[in-house]
């Protein structure tokens, strides 16, 4: 079986226990505003011209399909013409014609996961299935995460829930953690900043907040004038509270900016580029108030500085 | 500004003695090279050959050799000097330099006598022997002009250098050189008459000297300590100067009765072998400190002693382990010939039934290191393995986040020791080295693996460029580039070095690397060749009599170590550049066979005009081709094949007078940078002037897929571990002297408890796929301003940012700001 991943990334350390791999699927059903891998959202390949690597060769001029152009503006893709057999890429002789996505048979990732396993073992890690919204290539998701646990790798979800219950039960089989996010409590919102409603996502959160197993950890975005109102925090602490009373962890990530090269690369405007990063005094605030709803709430990322 | 580590928990008399280290030159008192000549019209002092492999210090080399006789003492030879044997005359000169003609200095509060050891004594040559010698030097084809040359074509550097060994230190501290006086003499009732008379008769006459040098300059101590006891007002200051007085009354002649003497006896018998090399300090090594000294820390404990006093009394010899840098101190230590001179001990490690060794000792020595850093000397190395306690894991792991990078170095047990079974097994010497005392090795200099008290090491007397073996293959025997020489600024246009066919001729990847194999046969068997030379100059003329004393075998076969005395002697071939070479293999694979991207003529055209008008080419090979440090299993077989490859090349040369088998090992020192502007481009992309590659490590930048990635390549280039036939359990390693692998993390990788559990995990994996011996650098903010502006050196480095990693290098400019401004005032 083959599906689009975006990227595997080793030695991951903010993704669950232990020393992990994680790998990012592509692909995405919510679109929320600050994403941090624009690039994952869609599920097809995507390909962009990085000018800073180009080294002028003009190489991929002699494109198949006649698709590529240059002018001052720099490279152009002549869509239409494309058809996306990524010649371009794969000549490019400083990769600056980057293609995101790439097709990998289970057997071939299973392999290259594999090959950090005595990582995971001695630091009880594993692999976290992240994205883009793993889920939804649950067949292959299970699948992976079935190859993975037969060689006893711990497997950790990374998920946004916003599908139906049957298909995160079904790969609940074999997660052994599930990283859960709730972004806004507050449905309108909700939809504002992420484009779905939260009513599904809040429904499975119920089914999976009171299960044995897996364990399940909630995070949530702390993003500047979006999610993180006290009110906002209150409402998910108080729905934690009521209804996953089996979760082990609610994390609170602060927002960053780092992704804002990507979305110029993209050509995008995105409304978070010159949005500052969480006052420390106000995480700390806004933790606080998390902890009177969940004993074991923490906080990870960055703060603005403080000078 | 970013958070130096700073010194702590020092007392006033350590917070003294170290600032007054620090104040370098404008201190009133330093350990200087003492100068002493016998006065002979003809007599040299300076030895260049301990600096052939120093690069630098080529162009100084008249000067020294002129220079040092102006400056020099006289010291009168006594009747019949010159009839006795080369160790004979040095042992005494020595010996009278050292005990007579060199203050007794005492640092205010210092618990350690000892003080001034930096010498510089004549050679004791007679007139014919100083012409002998100088013929073999400085001739018109002679040793100098063929070592000059042979580095600046690129080929690497060699010359039988000084220390880098471990002195047999224990056998003095417990049973002091009564014992060694006393071997000495039975092995001398044991000669024949004629014996006597002979080489072996002298040369032990040469160590009797030698060994009572130690002797009368800790009675002269121990008087002048009497003399300022009773000038001393201060009471407990007196008690201790009388202390220190009755501890040299006792060692270094007697064994030690407890830690403060065995601290004592261990300090002078150490200082007096750079003494007798007239070399400060480099890689003389101490060994498995926190276990010889142990049985005396616990004996002065039940005495009373507290564990702050034990500490000061480290501290002290921290202090003087340190003045081995004033030998030059006038020169500045820019030179790079004072630069890091790797005084190393070790700490913890395995036993003998694989049970782990740390005791109260290990961790009392951490706090010394730790309390003393920012320090240069001595170098610590931490042995880990499979046994390694979380407490000590947990302390190192502590020390690493408190730091801009580990105050130490880590020392990999199973990798180790698999290197040094293996070559026990090449070298035919498993009576000596065995599954019952191969867990007793130790490191000395950085990290290159030994045995202790036994084993001559020369562990960087040959220093390989790997590199020019693909040059001459892709040159047909031929330098690719003529080089200007700097010291007379004349051109020397490429010139033939071996046979080898035209690489145009090649059509398959396989039969280039059957020509390869036969250039790395060629360079290793040059260099071999050209070592000998200079080990036989040292085997004729400079004898170290007091060395000897140390290193067990030399007594029993009356034979200086110079000449093969030691019970175990080796040399080690040091293989720099190694992956560039791997890497240029991948990207000749690559680009003229698998990809057809460029023919042999164009990519070596391209080489020899150093990429210019090639920079497509050129692009595809740094950009598109394999590289060995991802962990890309084919990338990484080619490491080992070639590992494989060359270090099987090494195993077939001896030294003919010391008999010292020749090792492979990986440790670039500074090669690396400076050899970047001799070799010419190679093929992985890289343009002459470019940095090679370091050691064991990936080329900068290579290691695209992070730090696991990284160690499972360099446990792979080693030989990585196979079910059935490993050398060690199921460890291999080709690198019996070791390989030092550099990785960098970020300092919020361990911001706080969870992550440093994760990076003692790590430390434990890189137990099981890791090499021999780890530097982990933490990045602090200059590093990072750094790798702002040369991104594609930085392309491995992970800064955390938000909820994940994200590569340094990938992200923008103003972000990159942002993260530098928050390393600087570390709010992570």
């Amino acid at each position: 079986m083959k599906t689009y991943i975006l990227d595997i990334q080793k030695m991951s350390t903010e993704d669950g226990p232990g020393i992990r791999t994680t790998v990012f699927f592509k692909g995405c059903n919510l679109k929320c505003k600050w994403c941090q891998n624009p690039e994952s959202i869609p599920f097809y390949r995507q390909k962009y011209w990085i000018k800073d690597k180009c080294m002028g060769c003009l190489s991929c001029l002699e494109c198949p399909q006649k698709a590529i152009s240059f002018d001052e503006d720099g490279l152009k893709f002549e869509e239409r013409l494309c058809n996306f057999c990524l010649w371009c890429a794969e000549q490019c002789p400083t990769n600056a014609i980057e293609v995101k996505g790439r097709e990998i048979e289970i057997s071939e990732l299973v392999n290259e996961l594999l090959k950090d396993k005595v990582f995971y073992e001695k630091s009880g890690g594993g692999v976290t299935l992240s994205g883009g919204e793993a889920a939804l290539h649950w067949e292959y998701a299970y699948e992976l995460m079935d190859e993975l646990k037969k060689r006893g790798i711990h497997t950790a979800l990374d998920t946004a829930g916003c599908y139906p219950y049957k298909i995160l039960q079904k790969l609940l089989e074999k997660t052994d953690l599930l990283l859960y996010d709730i972004k806004h409590i507050d449905n309108e919102k909700h939809k504002e900043f992420t484009d779905v409603e939260n009513t599904l996502i809040l429904q499975n959160a119920k089914r999976v907040g009171s299960l044995e197993k897996p364990e399940v950890w909630v995070r949530t975005p702390i993003i500047p004038d979006s999610t993180d109102s006290e009110e906002n925090i209150k409402g998910i602490g108080k729905f934690i509270k009521e209804n996953m009373p089996n979760i082990t962890k609610w994390e609170l990530v602060t927002f960053n900016n780092l992704c804002k090269n990507k979305y110029q690369l993209l050509n995008r405007d995105w409304g978070y580029e010159n949005k500052e990063l969480i006052q420390k005094e106000k995480i700390e605030k806004l933790w606080a108030l998390a902890k009177k709803y969940h004993k074991n709430a923490v906080w990870s990322g960055a703060t603005k500085l403080e000078v | 500004m970013g958070k130096i580590k700073e010194p702590k928990n020092l007392t006033p008399r350590i917070e003294w003695l170290r600032n007054y280290y620090f104040e370098g030159v404008n201190r009133p008192w330093n350990n200087e090279y003492k100068v002493f000549t016998t006065g002979e019209e003809h007599d040299e002092i300076y030895n260049e050959i301990t600096y052939y492999i120093v690069p630098e210090t080529y162009t100084f080399f008249n000067t020294f050799k002129g220079g040092l006789p102006q400056i020099a003492r006289k010291i009168e030879a006594p009747q019949d000097f010159y009839k006795k044997s080369i160790a004979e005359r040095r042992a005494w000169f020595i010996k009278e330099a050292i005990v007579n003609r060199v203050p007794l200095d005492i640092l205010p509060g210092d618990l350690l006598c000892g003080a001034n050891f930096n010498l510089f004594a004549s050679h004791c040559h007679t007139k014919k022997e100083n012409k002998e010698r100088a013929k073999i030097l400085y001739g018109k084809n002679g040793l100098r002009k063929r070592t000059l040359e042979f580095h600046d074509r690129g080929f690497g550097n060699c010359g039988a250098t000084s220390g880098h060994l471990i002195p047999d230190y224990p056998t003095i501290v417990q049973k002091g050189f009564k014992y060694i006086i006393e071997e000495i003499d039975k092995k001398y009732q044991s000669l024949t008459k004629s014996q006597q008379r002979g080489a072996e008769g002298s040369q032990l006459r040469a160590m009797r000297i030698a060994a009572t040098m130690p002797c009368e300059l800790a009675e002269k101590y121990s008087k002048r300590l009497k003399e300022l006891a009773e000038k001393e007002k201060d009471k407990k200051r007196k008690a201790e100067l009388l202390t220190m007085s009755k501890n040299l009354e006792v060692v270094p002649y007697h064994p030690a009765e407890d830690f403060w003497q065995a601290v004592q006896s261990l300090w002078l018998t150490h200082m007096l072998v750079m003494t007798d090399e007239n070399y400060p300090g480099p890689g003389v090594s101490f060994g498995r400190l926190d276990q010889y000294l142990y049985p005396y820390y616990k004996i002065s404990k039940e005495q009373g002693m507290t564990d702050e006093f034990a500490k000061e009394i480290l501290k002290c010899m921290w202090v003087h382990c340190n003045t081995a840098y004033d030998a030059q101190i006038k020169v500045g230590a820019n030179q790079g010939i004072t630069a890091g001179f790797g005084q190393l001990f070790m700490i913890s490690g395995k036993g003998e039934q694989g049970q782990d060794l740390t005791n109260e000792l290990s961790y009392i020595l951490l706090d010394v290191i730790d309390d003393m850093s920012p320090i240069l000397e001595p170098k610590p190395n931490v042995r880990l393995h499979k046994n390694s306690p979380d407490k000590l894991l947990k302390r190192i792991v502590d020390m690493i986040s408190e730091s801009q990078g580990a105050p130490f170095l880590l020392n990999f047990d199973e990798r180790a020791m698999a290197g040094l079974l293996r070559q026990a097994r090449k070298s035919r010497k498993e009576h000596f080295i065995n599954e019952k005392t191969v867990w007793n090795y130790a490191a000395v200099g950085c990290m290159e693996n030994t045995m202790q008290g036994n084993d001559r090491s020369g562990t960087v007397d040959i220093n390989i460029n790997l590199l020019k073996a693909l040059e001459l293959t892709l040159g047909k025997g031929y330098d690719l580039n003529g080089y200007e020489d700097l010291m007379w600024g004349k051109y020397n246009p490429p010139k033939k070095h071996s046979d080898s066919p035209d690489p145009e001729k090649f059509e398959t990847f396989e039969e280039f690397y059957k020509a390869f194999e036969k250039q790395v046969a060629y360079i290793v068997e040059k260099i071999a060749r050209l070592y000998d030379e200079s080990d036989t100059v040292r085997a004729k003329y400079h004898p170290t009599p007091y060395l000897s004393c140390l290193v067990k075998g030399c007594i029993d076969k009356a034979k200086d170590i110079t000449q093969g005395g030691a019970e175990l002697r080796y040399v080690t071939v040091e293989g720099v550049t190694f992956a560039t070479t791997v890497d240029s293999l991948l990207a000749i694979k690559y680009l003229v066979y698998d990809k057809k991207i460029c023919s042999m003529k164009e990519l070596v055209e391209a080489l020899k005009n150093n990429w210019e008008g090639y920079e497509k080419i050129q692009a595809i090979a740094k950009n598109k081709a394999p590289k060995y440090g991802r962990d890309d299993d084919e990338a990484d077989e080619m490491a080992r094949k070639f590992m494989e490859l060359w270090s099987e090349e090494v195993w077939k040369y001896k030294t003919t007078l010391s008999d010292a088998q020749l090792r492979p090992g990986m440790l670039s020192w500074n090669y690396w940078v400076g050899d970047g502007y001799i070799l010419a481009a190679s093929a992985d992309g890289r343009k002459r002037g470019q940095f090679l590659s370091n050691a064991i490590c990936p080329s900068n930048g290579a290691d695209t897929n992070g730090p696991t990635s990284n160690i499972n390549s360099v446990g792979k280039a080693l030989g990585g571990k196979v079910a059935e036939g490993g050398d060690f359990m199921d460890y291999v390693n080709y690198l019996p002297n070791g390989a030092s692998h550099t990785i960098t993390l970020s300092p919020s990788l361990l911001r706080d408890d969870i992550h440093k559990q994760k990076l003692m995990a790590f430390l434990r994996a890189y137990v099981e796929n890791g090499g021999t011996a780890l530097q982990i650098n933490v990045l602090d903010a200059d590093t990072l301003i750094d790798a702002q502006k040369n991104p594609s050196e930085y392309r491995h480095l992970l800064v955390r940012v938000t909820g994940y990693n994200a590569y340094f290098a990938s992200i923008g400019r103003e972000l990159q700001n942002e993260i530098i401004a928050r390393e600087i005032h570390n709010k992570f």
